[in-house]
This record gives C-alpha cells, structure tokens and sequence, in this order.
C-alpha cells in the first residue's frame, strides 16, 4: 500500500487544498493550516508536502498569475484529484468505522 | 512599520543558496512564496525577524526531494551511476587509508574551526556601532589641545556648543548629540524613594548627561515612552530595561521618580520619561542611565553657559551626523575657522585648538584619546589574527594537496584501469574532484562540531560576550560555503590534474614514479608550512615577552594588596561635617591592625588624571607654562601607593607650613621646570598658574605610569590637599577579608547614607591590558593550532616516503646499515627543508613583530634567541613526527620489507 497512505499531516494539508477550491497554493494552504491548527509551520514543510502529495497523485497543479508581492513569479495552484477525493473519503470512512466499533462506555471515560 | 525609501529585501545570500540548489522547475513559485511570506512579515514582525525566517526556511527547502531531483533525476541516469560509484570508491579509499583519512580530514576540520573562531572574533570587533542606523556617516568631534606651541591633550570631548554650532553653520550636518560623562568624573547614587519596602539605591558608573537628540541618533530601542522627547524636559531621566528592573521589578517605570545624589552636592528628582532596550555589547559607548542636559542648565548661576553655551570647558562627548556622500576632509577643513570665529582670545594665550571628526565606526579600534568612555581596541591584533586565520586554512589546504599527491602512486592503478576501461580525463578530474568535495564536506561538518565544543573557552579567551551568537553570524556561513568550495576545488585540482594525468601503460607495468615537479611543489609547500609554524613560534614568544615585561615592569607604584573606594557620593553639605567624616574615616581605619597605611587621593593609577596643572619655575617667564598631571592627595599618598623620593623629602606634618606651600614633582618635570638635577629644585619656587598657587618643592618623587605603558609617563606634580578626596586608598598588611570587612564596618558607620563599594588596585590597573591579554591567549591559542595541523600533515608525508622506501630500507639494512643511519636518511631531506623554512621566515616575523611593539611607548625587545627556540622548536616537533614513522620501518625485519612488493 506505499504511496497511497495519506499521513496526518498530509491528510490536513490535503482537506485544505479541497476547502481552498482553486485558491490553494504555498502561502494560502500554509496560513489556513496554521490558522485551524494553531500551530507554526515552516513554509518548506508545506512545499514538500503538496510536491509529495501531487507525486503520489492526490493533487494537480498549474501555474496561476504573478503578483507584485512576488516579485512577479508565478504561483502554483493546487486543486485536488478525483482520486484525492476518494481517498479521502476512504480515510474518513476509515475513521468512523472505527469510531462505530469503540464501545459506548469507553468514550464516556 | 513603514516602507522608507528602498523596499526590504530578502537575505541575499538565501536567495543565492536557493537558485544553486533548488529545482529549475520550482524554483519560480518556492521563490515567490517565499517573497509573498517574506513581505507579509516584515509588515508583522519586523525587518530582522522576517529575513532571519526566510533564511530558516530556505535552509529547511533542503530537502532530499530537491537535491534528489536536482543531481539525481532519471534524465541522467548515467550520471547518477558514475556519481554513485564515485562515492563508493571515495568512502572505499578514505576506509582504506584511515591514518590518511583522518589527518586529511581532521587537519582540514581543525584550520577550518580555527577560522571560523578567529572570523567571528574579528566580525563582532568589526561590528562596534554598525546597530545605530546611519552610523557610517556619524562623526565624533575631537578636540586636540596646543599651549605654547607644546602638546597637552588630545581629547574624546569638546566643547558643550560644538555640535550645534556645526549644525548651524554647515549645512551637510544634518544632526548632533552631546553627552556629558557624570558617572566616569562623580560618584552618582540614584535612589528609588518611593519604592514600597525599603528605598531602593544604586550607584551608576555608565551614568551620563544626554542632549534630546541622543536617544535617536544612536537608535535606542525604546521599550517605555518615546526616543524623539523623552530627553527634552529637565529632571527627565530614561534608564535601560535591566536597571528598571532592579528599581521598579515588573512593574511600568514610566512616571515613576527617581532622585539623584552625587558628589558635587546635586540633589534632584527626576521623572522616569523612557526606558530603552538593554545596548548591545559592540558600542564603545555603553550607558544604562542617561538624564536630560536641560536638567544641569538650572544647577547654579553661569551653569547654562559651562553646560550649553560656552566655549570655555571640554566636557561633552559630542556627535555629528553628515550628509551621506560628504567630504569630511573638506567639512574637518572648516573647523579651524569655526573654533577662531568662537575663540577669538586663543591666540592671546598661546593655545591653539585642532578638531577632529573621527569616524564612528573606527572609534572602537584606533581611539585611544584622553577620557575615553571606555578603553578601546586596537587594529593591529585584528591584521594579525585575520593573517594567522588565513594561514591556518592554508596550511590545512597544503595538507591535503601534499598528501594527495604524494599518495597519486596507490592510486596510480585504478587510474590505468579506469583509462584502460575507457574512461576521459575530464571524467578521471570530476572523480578526483567529487572526492575531494566529500572530504572538505566531512571536514566542515566536522569543524562545526569543534566550534560548538571549543565555543565556552572561546568565549573566555577572546573576551567576546557570549550574548553575541556565532550561529547568527551570516558571513561566517557564507566564509564557511567559500572556505568548503574553494577548499573542494583549489585543493582537490592539483591531485586530480596529477592522477588524471598518469599514462596506463607505465602505471600497469608498475613503472611509475612520482614526478620531479610534484616533489618540487611538495617541498615547497613543507617550506611554507615550517616557515609559517616558525614564525608563529617567534610571534607568540614576542607578544608573551612583551606582556611579562608590561606586567612586572616598574612602575613606579606598588599596586599589591591595596583596596580603593571610592569617595561618598551622598554627602553632607557642611564643609565642617564632612571633613570631619574625612578623618573620622580614614583615622579609625589606620588603627587596624590589618592595614598598613591609609590615605586619601585626587586620583588611583590606571584612571587617566583629571586635572592639568599649568606649572613654570617662579624665575620663568609668567605664561610660559608647562602642561603637568596634577594631583591632590594627603600624607600618607607617597606612601601608600609605595613611590620613591629621590630628592628631598615627603609631605609631613612635622613641617606645618607643608600644608600651604609644600609640593612634590615627578622626575621628568624637573627639566622642564630648568633644572638639571632633582637635588637642585629642592626648596625652589614653582607657579601653578590655573590654581593660581606659588608653592615650593620640598621633594623628587621617580617618574611613574599612571596608565597603561602604551604611553610615556608624563610629568606631574603633587599637592598636599587631605581634602582633595576622590578615593581612599589602603594598603592591607594581613588579611585582606578582615580589612574589607573593617572598611565596610566603619564606612556604614561614617557614610551610612551611601552603598558600599570598592575594588583592588593591581586589578583595576591590569584591567587596562585586558585587549593586550586577549590578544595574547588568541595568538597562542591560533599558533599553537597552526603548528598542530602543520605536524598532522608532517606525520602524514613522513609516513608515505618511509613507506616508499621500504625496499631500499630493507636492501640499506641487509648491507649493514644500522638504524641510526637509516633514521638519518629519512629526516636528512625534512631537516634542510626545515632550516630552509626558518630562515625565509626570520625577516618576515622580525619586521612584523617590530612594528606591533612600535605601538608600545615602553617595550622589550626582539630576542636573537627566540629565533633559535623557534628553529629548535620546529625541528624538535619534526623529527619527533617523523621519527615515529621512521624508526618503524628502520627497524622492520628486512625480510619482511623486501618481501613487500
């Protein structure tokens, strides 16, 4: 199963991709993780992990419009694949059997 | 934070490691992402922050996923398998090889740490005011002082309207400051009153008067209240954050008062208008407490014009801010004008004023005027030390070319193969490159290790405060990327043109042998690294010699086992009153059975002497006065600072008439006064024209220095004035606890309103060699280094022809040579090339060091001797090197030498 296991960080940085719709590249998909986790994210761990996550197919990529902001370089827009969405839904899917299957009691702890 | 004139841009060394290691294909919008984020935190956290990120973060794109993609990517497939090869067969050799390994590496790592110690020691000495926006065109006026024709005083100050009259008159200044140095001429103590338990008191020693502009000009980081005014008002007084901590704790110290008490009897409360960030280390000039000059202006009558319009006293540090692009020399060339159009009497008395604007940035290094704010640095131990970092990385780098190419025979075969096989001399050049970029890799990897372990002693020795982080120190990383590169290619393209070099024929047959240039430049390389260790030998044993001398050269004072305090700050303002406590003070003191002799003193040895006295023999000519240190002390100051009479007699209270009249001169004042013979000015008349006293010289005392033996010891006179009490000093014969514990005791009793504070006399003067002394450890420290790594490559060489010659060694001993003789043999060529290396570098360090003790006014002198040492020294670590080697295979069975092919 290499290369189709969608790790925790991944899985974020992947749902948020899909809530950003066509608005997804570096800076967008790192203030909004940053923003719904509460933590501090370095710019690079974001890159690696979209290039990881196109590579193993999950998302797509084209090269948006340049800003002044960004000395006049491109963005790379990221929107997820069909078979991005699937995957997350088997991992959603994953989860609430799981979560089905914990006894009652055990979540009243 | 708004945008200025150029807009902030990213470090430009990250964007340059970025564009060599990043993907072509993603370089475009890493980089843009990378300015957006830069740009939206410059906005939120500032300038410095956001460019420290940015270069964090472009650290941090290394991942394998680019580099992979960037060298390793399936287009060159080829490629990769050659770079993998290479890599087995570099990691194959270093294993093969491990004594090699480990000097090659080892040496190289050494040099490069060594480098990057020294590199930092000079950055942050380079860095002295660079922090205060502007300060390449900021200026310090100077004054030089001429009466008679005769020098008196270069000073760091001037007078109090000097700036804004440069302001006013030239319009390329644009800015100025003055402040006036109140914690290094009085004794200040500050107190909160109104803190909640008991009043809180402190003295302050960076204490100064400080014009509105001040806090701007020098870029104060304000933490509470507002850089642009909080010195406009009087009684306003701006602290720095750790002093508000120790009056106000946590609490806001804006509003608060805090009242003033020093030794001239001023007694005011002041309102806290600013607190500001805590100076950096690399300032030369360091204040905690700064107080409005509007403050001083109402003190007494006449006090606005001393303070702020008068040219009449030099009291004030004063700062100027040019335009960018100036001429100074043309700006300093209207000052004579300026000072006559202001002083037009100077002519009159015989004075003459020379101002200078000394560059901010070089105060720290060549400045060495009368009061100083603090003692600054010199340039030459930086030339020196940057030379010997330069040399360190190059002997390393002669290391490995010398062991490369003296082990080119063991490669010699897989270089016949390898061309055999087909492969292209440019190919045989990238392999041997490639190795030698894995070898400096590992030595830089390495040499961070040894920065990170020596950086506590590093610390300590070259006196820089460890608040300065030498990780965040840019161009040491960019020294370290071009040591790494320059090393892997200029150091690896000699052995890999060598290798790359061999014919297959010869080397397959077995036929090879080194050739003549290659030896040639290895000798040569040996001379270079035997001169540079002999002549860091000589250097070291110098600089030591000249420190032994400085510290137990005669000074003319016994600084041992004497404490000093300083005088009362809180004092009562009855004349009566405190001269009673004078006594009362020092008499109950001179009773104890621990102290030797007490007195009071006008000044303590190490601290520049305040006061000029303008002195000429009664039969000279009135106004033809000589410039002298003048100093006021009581009966026991001759003898408690332990100075020698060498004509007439101390002060005593057996001669009452000692009290008005009596004074004593120094040595060399006796000329100047017209007297050949100390003897002869015994009972003359002398004029002290400013104090407007005739007085009579009852005695000789030896000159002195008073300072640092950088200088001459300047002529001086003495007054018998018990009250003329700056410091007490007191010469402890027994324990020295119990005398301080004594001194304490009675001084809360005597001056119970003030805090207790005191300090050793020999340590307060050594304090002046403290940059003498860091030179010293870091030269020998360095040297010492230097010398090591030349012996790892000695070691290394010395080993590989004892190896070459193993058959000879074995056919030596067969015919009967003992192993002495062989022993001889092998060190004979290392011996000459050894004395060859002395003799190139005797001129070279004799000039060097020549010319560093020029700097000194009392210096030892260059031994013939230490020249000696060095040789011996060298040839000493040489041969020992080498004989390790040599006795091993000298003494081999030589059967088993012979049987080694």
């Amino acid at each position: 199963m290499k290369g189709t296991y969608l790790g925790e960080f991944e899985e974020v940085v992947l749902l948020t991709v899909a809530m950003l719709e066509d608005e997804g590249y570096g800076i967008s998909v790192k203030q909004q993780v940053e923003l719904r986790t509460k933590r501090t994210i370095n710019l690079s761990a974001i890159h690696s992990t979209l290039y990881r996550l196109e590579k193993k197919g999950f998302l797509n990529s084209r090269l948006g419009e340049a800003t002044k902001v960004r000395g006049g370089k491109r963005k790379r827009i990221f929107y997820i694949t069909p078979y991005g969405v699937k995957s997350l839904k088997e991992a959603k899917s994953l989860r609430e059997d799981i979560w089905n299957s914990i006894p009652t009691y055990v979540l009243q702890k | 934070m708004s945008y200025k004139n150029n807009v902030p841009s990213p470090p430009r060394l990250a964007l340059w490691l970025l564009h060599i290691f990043c993907t072509k294909h993603w370089l475009e919008e890493i980089e843009g992402d990378l300015e957006e984020e830069f740009a939206l935190n410059v906005e939120e956290k500032g300038l410095n922050k956001a460019r420290t990120i940015y270069f964090w973060t472009v650290l941090r794109s290394f991942r394998v996923y680019i580099l992979k993609e960037k060298f390793l990517s399936g287009q060159h497939s080829n490629k990769r398998i050659m770079f993998s090869n290479y890599l087995k067969i570099t990691l194959r050799a270093l294993l093969k090889n491990r004594v090699y390994s480990f000097i090659n590496i080892s040496g190289l790592a050494i040099g490069i740490a060594g480098a990057l110690l020294i590199f930092h020691y000079v950055s942050f000495e380079s860095s002295y005011e660079k922090f205060i926006e502007g300060s390449e065109d900021m200026y310090r006026v100077s004054l030089e002082l001429y009466g008679n024709g005769e020098f008196v005083y270069h000073s760091a100050e001037n007078y109090p309207p000097v700036g804004e009259t440069m302001v006013n008159d030239f319009p390329e200044v644009i800015e100025w400051a003055h402040l006036y140095n109140m914690g290094a001429k009085n004794n200040v103590v500050i107190t909160y009153e109104e803190s909640p338990g008991e009043p809180i008191k402190l003295k302050h020693k960076k204490f100064l008067y400080a014009s509105p502009s001040t806090l701007s000009m020098f870029s104060a980081q304000m933490v509470e209240g507002d850089a642009a005014t909080a010195l406009d008002e009087p009684y306003s007084i701006v602290i720095s954050e750790s002093t508000a901590k120790k009056y106000f704790g946590d609490e806001s110290a804006l509003g608060k008062r805090l009242r003033l008490r020093d030794d001239d009897f001023n007694n005011e409360n002041c309102l806290v208008t600013g607190v500001f960030k805590d100076l950096p280390a690399n300032t030369h000039l360091k204040y905690d407490v700064l107080i409005s000059t509007g403050t001083i202006y109402g003190r007494w009558d006449g006090a606005l014009t001393r303070y702020k319009t008068g040219w009449v006293r030099k009291d004030f540090y004063t700062y100027v801010k040019v335009r960018p692009g100036t001429d100074i020399k043309a700006l300093e060339a209207k000052l004579p004008e300026m000072i006559d159009r202001n002083m037009p009497d100077l002519a009159d008395q015989n004075a003459r004023h020379v101002m200078h604007l000394q560059p901010l940035n070089r105060i720290h290094f060549d400045s060495h005027l009368s009061d100083e704010a603090e003692l600054n640095g010199s340039a030459e131990p930086i030339t020196f030390l940057s030379i010997i970092a330069i040399f360190i990385v190059v002997i390393a780098w002669v290391n490995y070319v010398n062991l490369a190419t003296s082990r080119s025979l063991d490669r010699a075969r897989e270089v016949g193969i390898r061309k055999v096989l087909g492969s292209l001399r440019a190919q045989l050049i990238r392999q041997f490159l490639f190795e030698s970029v894995v070898i400096n890799l590992l030595a830089v990897v390495l040499a961070l290790g040894i920065v990170a372990l020596a950086l506590p002693s590093f610390y300590v020795i070259s006196g820089i405060p460890d608040s300065v982080v030498i990780w965040q120190n840019q161009s040491l990383w960019l020294l370290l990327a071009g040591v790494f590169l320059f090393g892997s290619i200029v150091s690896g393209f000699y052995p890999a043109m060598v290798l790359s070099s061999f014919k297959p024929v010869s080397t397959l047959k077995g036929k090879f042998r080194n050739s003549s240039t290659g030896v040639l430049l290895r000798k040569g390389l040996v001379i270079f690294q035997f001169a540079t260790s002999a002549a860091l030998i000589v250097g070291t044993l110098t600089v030591s010699k000249q420190m032994k001398y400085m510290q137990s050269a005669d000074l003319g004072f016994d600084l041992e086992q004497t404490i000093v305090v300083e005088r009362a700050a809180i004092a009562d303002t009855s004349r009566a009153v405190r001269n009673r406590n004078l006594e009362t003070f020092q008499e109950q003191l001179r009773a104890n059975a621990n102290i030797k002799s007490v007195s009071s003193s006008g000044m303590v040895p190490g601290k520049k002497i305040r006061f000029k006295g303008a002195v000429r023999a009664y039969n000279q000519q009135a106004g033809q006065v000589h410039p002298m240190d003048a100093v006021g002390g009581d009966y026991g100051l001759i003898e408690t600072l332990g100075m020698e009479i060498i004509a007439g007699r101390n002060f005593s209270r057996d001669f009452p008439n000692d009290r008005d009249t009596a004074v004593l001169v120094s040595r060399s004042s006796v000329p100047l006064l017209g007297y050949d013979n100390p003897e002869d000015i015994i009972n003359q008349a002398v004029v002290v024209e400013n104090f407007g006293a005739t007085a009579i010289v009852i005695g000789v005392v030896e000159d002195y220095n008073h300072e640092s033996l950088r200088v001459k010891a300047a002529p001086s006179i003495f007054l018998l004035d018990p009250q003329w009490a700056e410091y007490f000093l007191f010469r402890v014969d027994g324990s020295i606890p119990d005398a301080l514990a004594a001194i304490e005791r009675q001084w809360n009793i005597t001056y119970s309103a003030n805090p207790f504070d005191f300090f050793f006399l020999d340590e307060f003067f050594n304090n002046q060699y403290k940059s003498e002394q860091q030179f010293q450890s870091m030269f020998s420290v360095f040297s010492v280094l230097a010398i090591l790594i030349g012996c790892l490559g000695l070691f290394g060489l010395s080993a590989f022809t004892a190896m070459q010659k193993t058959k000879e060694i074995g056919v030596r001993k067969v015919l009967g040579a003992s192993v002495q003789s062989v022993f001889y043999m092998l060190s004979k060529e290392f011996i000459v090339l050894i004395l060859i290396a002395n003799v190139i570098a005797w001129p070279i360090i004799y000039f060097a060091m020549d010319k560093w003790l020029q700097g000194f006014e009392y210096r030892t002198t260059i031994d013939i001797a230490v020249f000696g040492l060095a040789l011996l020294a060298v040839l000493a670590v040489a041969l020992l090197t080498i004989s390790f080697q040599t006795i091993k295979s000298a003494r081999l069975n030589p059967v088993d030498s012979l049987r080694y092919e």
